[in-house]
């Protein structure tokens, strides 16, 4: 009756880590490290300057060697999420500069990137409608879904992956990105387990909040 | 779900999405709430876009979030500390530390007319309050009051030093309950200039005292008021010389 499910791995996190950046954070989740910087407002360049709105630019970088399409195509993703939390009507004809590097790979690192842009967003302190909270989900080759997979459990081979970020309002989905063949029943198991999962993640980051806060609060 | 009183929702922590419920008094009386930076209004709800500590204050109901954060965002009526990077025709280009660089007209100073006009070089430092901050604008910046007064602000001296603070730190200094400028002044005196933007030039007697000075600032950042106070004993005996 019910799959195999545990809770994500640990999540950790420092705020602040760059000294230059506006906003900027290094992000843990079990062995996935990721780190994130957030520059903005900043002057848009003239080509991409958008009249009503903030233009948002953002980078992957892979550990190692040069971005190539994966790193293109997560960008893509994580640009797709952030023009959904951020207010870029707030700061017209301005552009931000989100730069997201991997520092480790432990599986997930879509989801570690898109919890990590979120939490540098917070520290840079621009305007955000609400929060986002990326999960991923497995479904093994013996249809078992496995919530937040390591590195270990990917490499010895899977039928679909599935990543799905929230939002912190209302817990809709704001993005689904699937990989393989997964039959309805199982992708919608996938999905609400993932949607369980946000909710920890969102008490993750209102506890670092917290903390940067801690000596203000009486 | 238990109803908090509103005594439990002021000075605490929101994060984006929240949604802020005003105090009973002001939900029913129809006199004017302001929303402050951080929060906006969407339709009926009042949601925080900032993560920060909740602060109210009353007549006029006021609502605004404290957060922390370093880029500067252009607001009217601050005084702010910009770098002078070009001059464009009567005006000149101040770079403040925001996405666009301000114009600061040259007639725009005490005494100034078309025929007398302050001299300023590329790489001065001054000490400007925002006349218009707009997000849709370019912001511009005078070094009058509206009475073409001087009001303390102008060119600022070479000899002093130019450092750079979050922007929470510079609302907590300019607070009129914060007593580290006047305890750190017994011990030396200085001259200070502080910007919204999150720029502080000190100038005090020597290089010395100087970078002290910036230093004892700097490091206040994350302190509460015992801290303060001991830093500014500990400022006061070394200055002294112990």
């Amino acid at each position: 009756m019910e799959t195999e499910e545990k809770s994500i791995r640990a999540l950790k996190c420092e705020q602040s880590v760059l000294s230059r950046a506006d906003g900027s954070v290094m992000f843990s989740q079990g062995n996935t490290v990721v780190m994130a910087s957030v520059y903005g407002p900043l002057e848009a360049k003239i080509q991409k300057e958008l009249s009503d709105r903030m233009y948002i630019e953002l980078n992957y970088k892979p550990k190692i060697g040069m971005p190539g399409v994966a790193e293109r195509g997560k960008e893509k993703l994580i640009k797709t999420t952030c023009n959904h939390i951020i207010l870029t009507n707030l700061h017209p004809r301005t552009a931000v500069c989100i730069t997201v590097q991997e520092m480790q790979d432990g599986g997930t690192l879509l989801a570690a990137s898109i919890n990590a842009v979120c939490l540098a967003l917070l520290d840079s302190g621009l305007p955000l409608q609400c929060l986002v909270a990326a999960v991923t989900c497995l479904v093994d080759k013996k249809d078992r879904i496995v919530l937040d997979p390591c590195i270990n459990t990917v490499k010895e081979g899977y039928k679909a992956m599935c990543t799905f970020a929230f939002d912190s309002q209302k817990y809709n989905m704001i993005l689904s990105h699937c990989e393989g063949q997964v039959p309805y029943q199982l992708f919608q198991k996938a999905m609400e387990l993932c949607q369980k999962a946000s909710h920890v993640i969102f008490d993750f980051y209102r506890q670092a909040v917290l903390r940067k806060f801690s000596k203000e609060l009486l | 779900m238990a109803e908090k009183s509103f005594s439990t929702h002021v000075n605490q922590i929101y994060l984006p999405g929240d949604s802020v419920a005003l105090s009973k008094t002001d939900e029913i009386s129809s006199a004017k709430i302001v929303i402050g930076p951080g929060i906006r209004k969407y339709g009926k709800q009042i949601l925080v876009t900032k993560p920060g500590v909740l602060r109210t204050k009353a007549s006029p109901a006021t609502y605004w979030i404290d957060c922390h954060h370093k880029r500067y965002v252009p607001a009217r009526g601050d005084d702010v500390i910009g770098v002078v990077t070009n001059k464009v025709g009567e005006s000149y280009k101040v770079n403040i530390g925001s996405s666009e660089e301000a114009s600061l007209s040259s007639i725009a100073f005490p005494g100034a007319t078309k025929k007398n006009k302050p001299n300023i070089q590329i790489g001065d430092l001054v000490f400007a309050k925002l006349l218009i901050a707009s997000i849709d604008m370019e912001p511009e910046l005078v070094c009058v009051n509206s009475l073409g007064e001087n009001v303390g602000l102008g060119v600022l001296s070479t000899s002093g030093f130019l450092f750079t603070v979050p922007l929470h730190h510079i609302r907590k200094l300019l607070n009129p309950e914060c007593t580290l400028l006047k305890s750190l002044g017994k011990a030396l005196s200085f001259e200070i200039a502080v910007g919204m933007n999150g720029k502080i030039w000190i100038k005090a007697k020597s290089v010395k005292q100087t970078i002290a000075l910036a230093r004892a600032i700097s490091i206040s950042e994350h302190m509460n008021k015992e801290e303060m106070n001991k830093l500014c004993r500990k400022f006061v005996d070394r200055q002294a010389g112990f």
